[in-house]
């Protein structure tokens, strides 16, 4: 099936780019309000970010907000098109069509 | 890549991902936007009792420290959640409601009304008028209808009631205040 994406297709990755996507073009978030939506705990929001990362989907950029360290996660462009792509898929084969 | 999956499955993801991705539009849609709805709409609420009740120099006053009070507590609100979703809209929001600041005072400036039923009826319309605008702009029908819904309340206590005018405006400002808890609480 083209452009199904077994990497975004797992469900806590699948979540966090449906959400991601819903961001406006060039918005990122913070980990933790990501983390509100998800619902799922710091380590494995963690563990399912750095896979989309090291895929190029996302880009992670840590900073600080005064003293305190903070988070923020974009989709990048090439992470965008996989989404739809993947989301596609998934409505060609609810249609049965191949 | 090879999709083992079946229609059931796929909808059940696809389902997933739509769930998700309206949580995120709702907690953009939100915001603190339920805060600000809550504070100003309790300000405003105190401000037009203070009217009913207060000195006209003393209600200037109290008007005077509530206004203050909310565009410090709105300051703080706008940078906490500038942490929290970084989007080009928020920093646009800021710029239309300091534009709207300044065109405000321009217009009662101007129209230089002649009482505070006036005055308070011309501020009102005029920050309905801005939550109408921000409703359209930011895609979120419940403020502009809230927007729409205030307005008319106000124009119908002005021209209707006008003994009870601060009392409807008092009203008015717990709508607001209202329609912040009912975002916060009510859209989950």
């Amino acid at each position: 099936m083209e452009g199904f994406n077994d990497l975004i297709h797992q469900q806590v990755r699948l979540r966090i780019m449906a959400a991601l996507n819903a961001l406006p073009p060039g918005a990122e978030v913070d980990f933790t309000t990501l983390r509100s939506i998800i619902e799922v705990t710091d380590g494995n929001l963690g563990a399912h970010l750095r896979k989309l990362e090291d895929a190029g989907y996302i880009k992670v950029r840590k900073t600080f907000v005064g003293r305190r360290p903070r988070t923020y996660i974009a989709l990048t462009p090439n992470g965008r098109a996989a989404f739809e792509e993947h989301i596609a898929a998934l409505k060609t084969i609810i249609s049965g069509e191949e | 890549m090879d999709a083992q999956i079946s229609p059931r499955q796929a909808e059940e993801a696809l389902t997933l991902a739509k769930e998700a991705a309206k949580q995120m539009r709702r907690a953009l849609e939100t915001g603190t936007s339920w805060a600000y709805l809550v504070i100003w709409g309790v300000i405003w609420t105190l401000g037009f009792l203070g009217n009913q009740f207060l000195t006209p120099k003393h209600a200037g006053t109290a008007w005077m420290v509530l206004d203050g009070f909310g565009i410090l507590l709105s300051f703080g609100l706008g940078v906490y959640y500038g942490q929290r979703v970084r989007y080009q809209i928020g920093a646009q929001m800021a710029i239309f409601w300091g534009a709207w600041l300044v065109y405000s005072t321009v217009v009662v400036w101007v129209s230089h009304p002649i009482n505070a039923m006036q005055t308070g009826l011309l501020i009102t319309v005029l920050a309905m008028f801005a939550y109408v605008v921000i409703g359209i702009w930011a895609r979120s029908p419940f403020l502009g209808w809230l927007g729409v819904g205030i307005t008319a309340c106000t124009l119908a206590g002005y021209y209707f009631t006008p003994l009870y005018f601060n009392f409807v405006m008092a009203l008015t400002g717990l709508a607001l205040a209202a329609g912040g808890l009912y975002m916060r609480l009510g859209w989950k």
